[in-house]
């Protein structure tokens, strides 16, 4: 998951960047376009109005020519006498003719009266006395030509604006105004058949800046005529002196911004001016923005869905990744897990990969064995070759014998089970194979192919043997069967025999349980008259001892002696005739280590013995445990016993390996017996000593022939008067 | 406070005289009331019979009970006492002459609290009943059930 972040943190600030890099872009491309739009409106503004000069200043050319034809001839007829109105009307209207532009071409007498022209002034005739640019020609001989401001005609009653030009007489005095009336109205059509937006302007100033037309009008027809309100940069440039400028303003009367350009008409004291709005020249450009606006947020969006949606699919990917990986590692463990190598191989019988279990059984590292060929790890590599191979020609094999080889030299028979898996596209990929150590098995069944031999040879000498007794037999049958007829006779008095046992038998097993209905009683009601013997014989000891002599108390103390003699005869038969009853646990018993228990216990009650035991350990035997130790008991209390005048007494037990068997034995250096009459030792209540010299009760070797042979054992003594005994008994 | 009472459980009086010797001889005065049967011996304990209407409450500090016995042997005694309630926790001890391991084994799962076999020998006897008496009449605490009982 943290490659996850990682991806967030990437795709995040690649799609910042992305867009960064789009809008700066766009950004850049508009501002440039921006720029473009607003140096084509310069180039615009600056041709218009260099245009607009041009046709201006051609049509005031145009009518100053025609001005200066007219003057011409006026001077010429008054320089002749007077002028004929006549044939001047009719050489101004031919000019006027050439000059479509022009409302009217007059001329007024030097009293302001205008008398001649195209169209021929009417009566009454009016007057231009108090005009300024009258007054001026007749003042300033060398006015030249003269422009008025804006006026309304007299006769028309149109706003016009007035070209004029001065007339001498002979003498040079004041002979009138010859002038051609140009009708602002052109001037406003001829402006407004440019297009210069909605928002534009084209404006035509005289020398004091005030508006001689203006297009649009802001007010109605001519509404605007005289206004000087013009910006301050304007103003500033024209006082400068500067006849053409470009720049930006402000138009104060309608708060417009504007993109000027103005030029001075020619030398005349006009301008033009023609201004355009950014509302209307940057219109394309802002669509254009607005489009790659909305384009640039159409990306963003595409980017962010796309990045969200990659990112979903990233996360799912890896998700998915991590399951498949989980279920590859549990896979994979499973296949460390098993305890049977494991190995798959290529076509080429090259191991593709292994578990820890191949590992272990070849001793090389998992990098060694794969790439390496197959075969290399055991014993036989050409049929550890044929068994892949023919797993590849036939799909698998079953319990195919192999013997690996471990680096250290030694071998493990191993059964293989191998089979073809594929790859994902169904194609076979290899071979899967998995050994089955089956070393212990192997030795298993050469056991028991070695004793099925020997077995075979035993059956073939016993059928030799067998042969020979045969034919024995057959001399025999005969014999046989005469014995045969002899014992039908007999088998019938072991019928009666047979009958006899049967009746002995239950017989027995009711003497036995009278035995045990006896052993208990006397266990109880023999006992409990010694007690009162003993007890009241010490009762007359205590209570009465002054009254008894030395003889008296002696009687006592051996009528006490005794009973306590009886009481341990009666234990020692209770426990002899248990010994016959009680039933038998088998297990494995170390006799050595019994004889040491016991023998440190006795050590324990006769301290004041020194007694050297030599003990065989680990003499290990089948048996029961409680009864050995019994037995091993006696044998060695009695070489306690008879060891005790003995002041080096020595006491040994061991194991002796004999034709018949291993014999164990128990030896001492004890007072020993008579050899003649060691068959009496093992009978009840024989003894070989008086009770004086060698206290007991004689049940102890009786017990001890039982327990040994209850274990199917046999037990015998040796001896030598005086020089010690030896017990031996095998189990 | 009176001392408290030992039962003898035993049908030999030969027993009975030597082990009331023994306690004399030891010096233990408690008083020992002798149950010459097992039928005697319950009677004694749950107030019936020849004992009709006897304090029971007034239990025996401890029980020595012989196995043989007239009418219900030991064992027998032993099962009647651990089920009822009154002396479920009275202090036992099998006093017997057997020795056999099944007497053994049935008495400690019948709950006797200690099993000990006569000896011939009365000087060994009367050892055995002198620690006996030391450990179950002086020495050990009864249960507070007990004590709860007699008062």
């Amino acid at each position: 998951m943290k490659t996850l972040k990682s991806f967030t943190g990437r795709i995040t600030t690649g799609i910042i960047i992305i867009n960064l890099f789009v809008y700066l872009m766009v950004g850049l491309s508009l501002y440039q376009l921006r720029i473009t739009y607003d140096q084509q409106v310069e180039l615009s503004t600056q041709n218009l109005a260099r245009s607009l000069e041009l046709s201006i200043s051609k049509i005031i050319d145009k009518i100053d020519v025609a001005l200066l034809g007219i003057v011409d001839e006026a001077e010429k007829q008054l320089a002749a006498g007077k002028i004929n109105q006549q044939s001047l009307n009719a050489f101004i209207a031919l000019r006027h003719k050439r000059i479509s532009e022009l409302d009217n071409m007059r001329m007024a007498k030097p009293d302001g009266l205008i008398s001649y022209g195209s169209p021929a002034p009417a009566a009454p005739l009016q007057t231009i006395a108090d005009r300024e640019y009258f007054i001026e020609l007749r003042n300033n001989p060398k006015a030249g030509l003269v422009i008025s401001k804006p006026v309304k005609g007299r006769i028309t009653g149109k706003w016009v604006l007035i070209v004029a030009r001065r007339v001498n007489n002979r003498d040079g005095s004041f002979g009138g105004v010859a002038y051609g009336s140009l009708t602002l109205e052109y001037l406003a059509k001829m402006f407004s058949s440019i297009d210069i937006g909605k928002h534009g302007s084209i404006t035509m100033r005289d020398k004091d800046l005030a508006i001689v037309v203006r297009h649009p009008e802001t007010n109605g027809v001519c509404s605007n005529i005289g206004m000087t309100n013009v910006s301050k940069l304007f103003r500033e440039l024209v006082e400068s002196g500067q006849t053409s400028k470009t720049y930006k303003a402000i138009y104060p009367v309608d708060n417009i911004e504007r993109n000027y350009t103005y030029r001075k008409i020619a030398d005349y004291p006009l301008y033009i001016n023609v201004g355009q709005a950014p509302s209307d020249y940057l219109a394309p450009w802002r669509k254009e923005a607005a489009a790659w606006i909305l384009l640039s947020l159409v990306f963003t969006v595409v980017t962010l869905v796309s990045a969200r949606l990659l990112h979903k699919q990233r996360k799912s990917e890896m998700l998915a990744m991590e399951r498949l990986r989980s279920i590859s590692l549990y896979t994979r463990n499973l296949i460390e897990a098993s305890l049977d190598p494991l190995v798959t191989i290529s076509k080429d019988g090259k191991i593709r990969d292994v578990n820890e279990a191949t590992v272990n059984a070849t001793g090389i590292t998992k990098e060694n064995l794969i790439g390496s060929d197959f075969s290399n790890y055991f014993t036989d590599p050409d049929y550890a070759r044929a068994g892949y191979e023919k797993v590849f020609s036939q799909g698998s094999v079953t319990d195919y014998p192999l013997t690996i080889r471990h680096s250290s030299g030694n071998i493990t028979n191993v059964l293989y089970n191998a089979s073809l898996y594929k790859d994902e596209k169904g194609d076979v990929a290899g071979v899967f194979a998995a050994a089955r150590d089956v070393t212990r098995l192997k030795q298993t069944e050469e056991e028991i192919r070695k004793l099925n031999e020997e077995l075979e040879e035993r059956v073939v000498m016993r059928t030799a043997e067998l042969r020979k007794t045969g034919l024995e037999l057959q001399d025999s049958q005969r014999a046989l069967i005469n014995m045969v007829e002899d014992l039908n006779g007999a088998n019938d008095k072991l019928n009666l025999l047979n009958a006899d046992l049967l009746r002995q038998k239950n017989a027995i097993e009711a003497a036995n349980q009278e035995l045990e209905a006896f052993s208990y009683s006397v266990s109880h009601d023999l006992r409990a008259p010694l007690r009162a013997i003993d007890g009241f014989s010490l009762a007359v000891l205590e209570d009465y001892t002054d009254k008894l002599d030395e003889e008296g108390k002696n009687y006592l103390n051996r009528i006490r002696a005794a009973s306590q003699r009886m009481s341990q005869l009666i234990d020692d038969i209770l426990g002899l005739s248990r010994l016959g009853r009680s039933e038998i646990n088998i297990t494995s018993v170390d006799l050595g280590e019994l004889a040491a228990e016991i023998t440190e216990d006795l050590k324990k009650i006769y301290p004041d013995r020194q007694v050297e035991t030599i003990i065989q350990k680990g003499i290990m035997v089948k048996g029961d445990r409680r009864l050995l130790r019994i037995a091993l008991e006696n044998l060695f209390s009695n070489a306690w016993k008879f060891t005790n005048s003995r002041p080096e007494a020595r006491v040994e037990f061991g194991v002796a390996k004999t034709d018949n068997g291993p014999v164990c034995y128990v030896k001492d250096n004890g007072a020993g017996f008579d050899e003649a009459y060691a068959d009496k030792l093992f009978t009840p209540f024989q003894r070989l000593h008086s009770t004086e010299e060698f206290p007991g009760t004689g049940i102890g070797l009786t017990t001890v022939k039982r327990i040994i042979l209850r274990h199917g054992g046999r037990i015998w003594a040796e001896s030598e008067q005086g020089k010690g005994a030896a017990f031996y008994f095998t189990i | 406070m009176t001392k408290k009472k030992v039962l003898l459980i035993e049908d030999n009086p030969d027993d009975v005289e030597l082990t009331l010797r023994a306690f004399k001889k030891n010096n233990i005065v408690n008083q020992v009331i002798v149950a010459h049967d097992g039928i005697e011996a319950l009677d004694y304990l749950f107030g019936t019979g020849k004992y009709e209407g006897r304090d029971i409450t007034d239990t025996p500090a401890v029980i020595l009970l012989d196995l043989k016995l007239p009418k219900l042997d030991g064992l027998g005694v032993l099962k009647r006492l651990r089920s009822n309630e009154n002396t479920r926790l009275l202090p036992v001890v099998i006093l017997t002459s057997s020795k056999e391991d099944q007497d053994l084994i049935n008495g400690y799962n019948l709950g006797c609290n200690s099993y000990i076999r006569k000896p011939v020998d009365f000087v060994q006897f009367s050892d055995a009943v002198k620690e006996l008496g030391i450990y179950w009449i002086l020495l050990n605490e009864l249960p507070p059930a007990q004590s709860m009982a007699r008062k």
